[in-house]
């Protein structure tokens, strides 16, 4: 049919509400069905737009908004965490890790420790017995952490290099006695210890012996010694 | 051995003030939007339900969750296109699973049965043709319902929509065009049986 053509043109024109272009209006004022097409399909399209301003355009009860202000009132907005859960996760696994480091090599560390507590090199030279820190245990009992944390304090304290013991005040003058002597006793170890000078030991020369003719007598039995003598 | 824990009661007080400050300008923001944007949301709702209760209900869980969400909206010009996008995103679950209720109250109520059709009295009272519109309404794409449902709302030009749903114009123009045309498309058969009648 030579209508058909027109179709499509038709529905494009009712569904944009546009005049129809000049060819497609000229067929239009000649052919009854193209026009009589052309008003159903204008037609279906308002009713479209009726049905959809209807479904869109509904009225608001008037306890609608109050409604949802009294239920907004008593809401409480949850605050969020500036740390994301993801710095959590962070800091733990950290923590973790560190915690396993401190205890794993738990013998070297402490080693390590103790020898920077009491390193020769760190006690003074000319360190004697009244430079030596003596503190009496009664005056300074602490705690297990206390005390380890004054450990760290003796190796990195500024106030003093001297290290710090812990005693009985009626095992002071021992005390006393024994650092001097280890430190005596330290100081000549190091005089031997410390010669970088190679020491090349020297052959024992034994000068000739000269022996002498040695003769023999007979012993006397009654007197019951035996002597030698040499002429 | 002793712990000692640090506590700064001034500092946990000046935290709550500022915290529940902050809290009260949230609120009065939300509430200076919500007589612009709460229809807005039960519109969209009621365009997809196409019942006021429930449009209703879904409204209000939509700015609920807004104002609860009101701190990840960067944007805050984009507060209405984001809050129609919630309902409508709502609206939809509550269709869809009001739809799946429906059907199986229906297969477990009468196992032989299937709903019956709607009356000639219930087509009359609801009209004839709204009822078509609905069911043709329904069976269109989302993308295309919402542009259709907004651009129909009273005061928005096609510019609004576009700003609202984060759309070029030229988009929005295509999808009301097609949504349209697939409407007629299915209300024609409706119309050519009526005359036929």
């Amino acid at each position: 049919m030579l209508c058909d053509k027109y179709k499509e043109a038709l529905i494009e024109a009712a569904a944009s509400g546009a005049a129809l272009p000049g060819g497609l209006r000229e067929h239009v004022e000649v052919c009854a069905i193209c026009g009589a097409r052309l008003a159903c399909e204008r037609n279906l399209f308002a009713a479209v737009d009726a049905g959809l301003h209807r479904a869109a355009n509904s009225k608001v009860r008037s306890s609608f908004l109050p409604n949802v202000k009294a239920n907004v009132a008593t809401e409480t907005i949850p605050t969020r965490n500036p740390i994301p859960g993801r710095a959590f996760v962070c800091a733990t696994a950290a923590l973790a890790l560190a915690v396993a480091f401190l205890s794993a090599p738990r013998g070297a560390h402490d080693k390590a420790r103790t020898e920077a507590i009491i390193e020769p090199g760190k006690v003074p030279a000319a360190a004697g017995v009244a430079e030596l820190s003596l503190v009496p245990e009664r005056r300074t009992r602490r705690s297990a952490s206390a005390s380890r944390a004054g450990e760290q304090q003796n190796v990195a304290g500024t106030t003093s290099d001297e290290p710090e013991v812990l005693f009985q005040p009626e095992e002071e003058e021992f005390l006393k006695r024994w650092y001097a002597a280890v430190h005596d006793s330290e100081r000549y170890a190091k005089a031997v210890v410390t010669d970088d000078h190679p020491v090349t030991p020297k052959p024992l020369v034994i000068e000739q012996i000269e022996v002498k003719d040695l003769k023999i007598e007979s012993l006397d039995e009654d007197s019951g010694l035996a002597r030698a003598a040499t002429k | 051995m002793q712990e000692l824990v640090l506590i700064q009661p001034m500092r946990a007080a000046e935290d709550e003030w500022g915290r529940e400050a902050a809290q009260a300008v949230k609120r009065r923001e939300f509430e200076a939007r919500l007589a612009e944007c709460g229809p807005l949301a039960f519109r969209v709702a009621r365009g997809v339900l196409r019942n006021d209760a429930d449009a209703e209900d879904v409204a209000q869980e939509a700015l609920l969750r807004a104002y609860r969400r009101l701190d990840r909206l960067r944007d805050t010009q984009r507060f209405r296109g984001w809050l129609v996008r919630i309902a409508f995103r709502l609206a939809l679950d509550r269709a869809r699973s009001a739809k799946r209720r429906e059907l199986r109250e229906t297969e477990w109520a009468q196992p032989a049965r299937r709903a019956a059709p709607p009356t000639a009295e219930d087509l009359a009272a609801s009209g004839e043709f709204q009822a078509h519109f609905d069911s043709a309404l329904d069976a269109l794409p989302e993308k295309l319902r919402l542009v259709l449902l907004l651009a129909a709302m009273e005061g928005h030009s096609l510019e609004e929509v576009a700003a609202m749903l984060g759309l070029p114009v030229g988009t929005v123009k295509s999808r009301l065009f097609a949504g349209r045309k697939k409407l007629a498309e299915k209300l024609q058969c409706y119309v050519t049986n009526t005359k036929k009648r």
